[in-house]
């Protein structure tokens, strides 16, 4: 579903990715795991074609986005720290015009119960907590249908509650085949929603992880490369 | 080029700005105190106002357009919206054109209620057409929001970028300045017909020069 094979990744004399390579399957949710300046970021900006690596090919469902960029973001969908809203619009509003952009016509109302914002969907956006911005954001993304999600340290600044109930519908999610990249930095988000998974460390896989294996384990990966 | 694409963008935009005012506002505000400015400097009845009048008006248009501008890629890279519009499938240079858009429709709302308000403030009687010379000045409008929309994107990354926009565009809107307020002399105070004019022929090449190149290089201004 995803593919990337030996990406590289500088700016001027930095190398923010070094020949990375990874391969995530259709319905799988893989997560990226590191430190802050691992390249996570990088990944995914380059995944989200946002940012064109240096060399190296990534295929998302076949299509090579480098040459057919549109098509490849037909088929993700992003959510990120940042919800990618605006806050002069209404979540209906918000919605409808990402919906032009795609080309689509989403069930909207569907979405908006789906993420649990019905009743707030003529508010502005503006006026909306920060966990509720994330779950909007997630109706954002999946306006398109699309099979593959992208998720960029998507519960940042969210509290505990939000956090849970930003996992359960991502579970949901997950439970009707949707494909899960991760990044973050939290280990146990990484368990809760994710089965394997990279630990990038300098631009460069450093290990890779089955996250069904128990979390003191995982720490040691992870306390190691501190170390 | 998507229609559909620019025109879900620009109405995002005047939805928008609708909504909260800000920059509609500051420009209503700025060219009806610089008119006012000027009004109170000179003498209405001077003869000579009406040979530096044209200058006067597009003087203030420039320098209200210039705040309408600097917020138009600013408050996308800002709020972080324009990496939204970057991951959903429309080209680059619709976003680009959508803002020119917008842009225009700005300047020419503003101009809509300052233009009138110049011939009443300065109770002038403009010579030729008042149709012609509204289209030099759209003209000169459309001439000044391409090169600024895309030197505004082409700044939103830079430190102090609204300094740095009014210090770029200037010297590349010179051309445009220059000619569009010869265009309007010859309307507003020699009645000369539009289509006689040479200035306007030159403005026009500028505008399509201008396009042509902010379409082609808009797409690497978004790439990092």
């Amino acid at each position: 579903m995803i593919r990337v094979e030996n990406l590289t990744k500088s700016f001027n004399r930095l190398t923010a990715l070094d020949g990375v390579s990874l391969h995530v399957k259709r319905g799988e949710s893989f997560a990226l795991l590191g430190p802050n300046g691992a390249g996570k970021t990088t990944l995914v900006r380059i995944l989200s074609t946002l940012l064109r690596p240096t060399s190296g090919t990534v295929a998302i469902d076949g299509i090579d986005i480098l040459e057919d960029p549109v098509e490849a973001k037909k088929r993700i969908g992003v959510v990120s720290h940042n919800p990618f809203l605006y806050d002069e619009l209404t979540a209906l509003e918000n919605l409808r015009f990402y919906g032009e952009l795609y080309d689509c016509e989403p069930e909207i109302t569907a979405l908006l119960k789906e993420v649990n914002l019905e009743d707030r969907a003529r508010d502005l956006v503006g006026t909306y907590s920060r966990g509720m911005k994330q779950r909007l954001s997630i109706a954002r993304a999946l306006l398109h249908d699309p099979p593959i999600l992208i998720l960029d340290e998507p519960t940042s600044g969210l509290d505990m509650t939000s956090r849970k109930d930003f996992y359960r519908l991502l579970q949901q999610l997950k439970s009707r085949g949707k494909t899960f990249l991760l990044t973050t930095h939290y280990m146990e988000e990484a368990k809760e929603l994710c089965t394997r998974g990279v630990l990038l460390n300098k631009g460069r896989v450093v290990s890779e992880l089955d996250l069904t294996r128990p979390e003191e384990e995982l720490e040691g990966i992870f306390a190691g490369l501190e170390g | 080029m998507n229609p559909r694409h620019i025109l879900a963008v620009t109405k995002k935009d005047i939805k928008a700005e609708l909504r909260g005012k800000e920059t509609l506002n500051f420009m209503f505000l700025f060219s009806f105190i610089s008119l006012l400015m000027f009004n109170f400097a000179t003498d209405p009845y001077s003869p000579t106002l009406k040979d530096v009048a044209p200058g006067f008006l597009w003087f203030v248009f420039i320098f209200t357009g210039m705040l309408g501008l600097s917020r138009a890629f600013l408050k996308e890279k800002e709020t972080g919206t324009l990496e939204g519009l970057q991951l959903a499938p429309l080209s680059k240079e619709d976003i680009l054109y959508a803002k020119i858009i917008y842009n225009l429709l700005l300047m020419l709302a503003i101009e809509a209620v300052a233009f009138p308000l110049f011939i009443v403030l300065f109770n002038y009687e403009i010579q030729g057409s008042v149709a012609e010379a509204l289209i030099v000045l759209t003209l000169g409008n459309i001439g000044f929001v391409i090169v600024g929309s895309f030197m505004s994107a082409l700044v939103m990354s830079a430190r102090s970028r609204e300094l740095v926009l009014q210090i770029i565009v200037l010297p590349l809107l010179l051309p445009v300045i220059i000619l569009t307020i010869i265009a309007l002399r010859k309307v507003m105070i020699f009645a000369e017909p539009l289509l006689t004019i040479g200035e306007i022929k030159l403005v026009v090449s500028y505008v399509a020069i201008m396009a042509v190149l902010s379409s082609l290089l808009f797409e690497y201004i978004l790439e990092e």
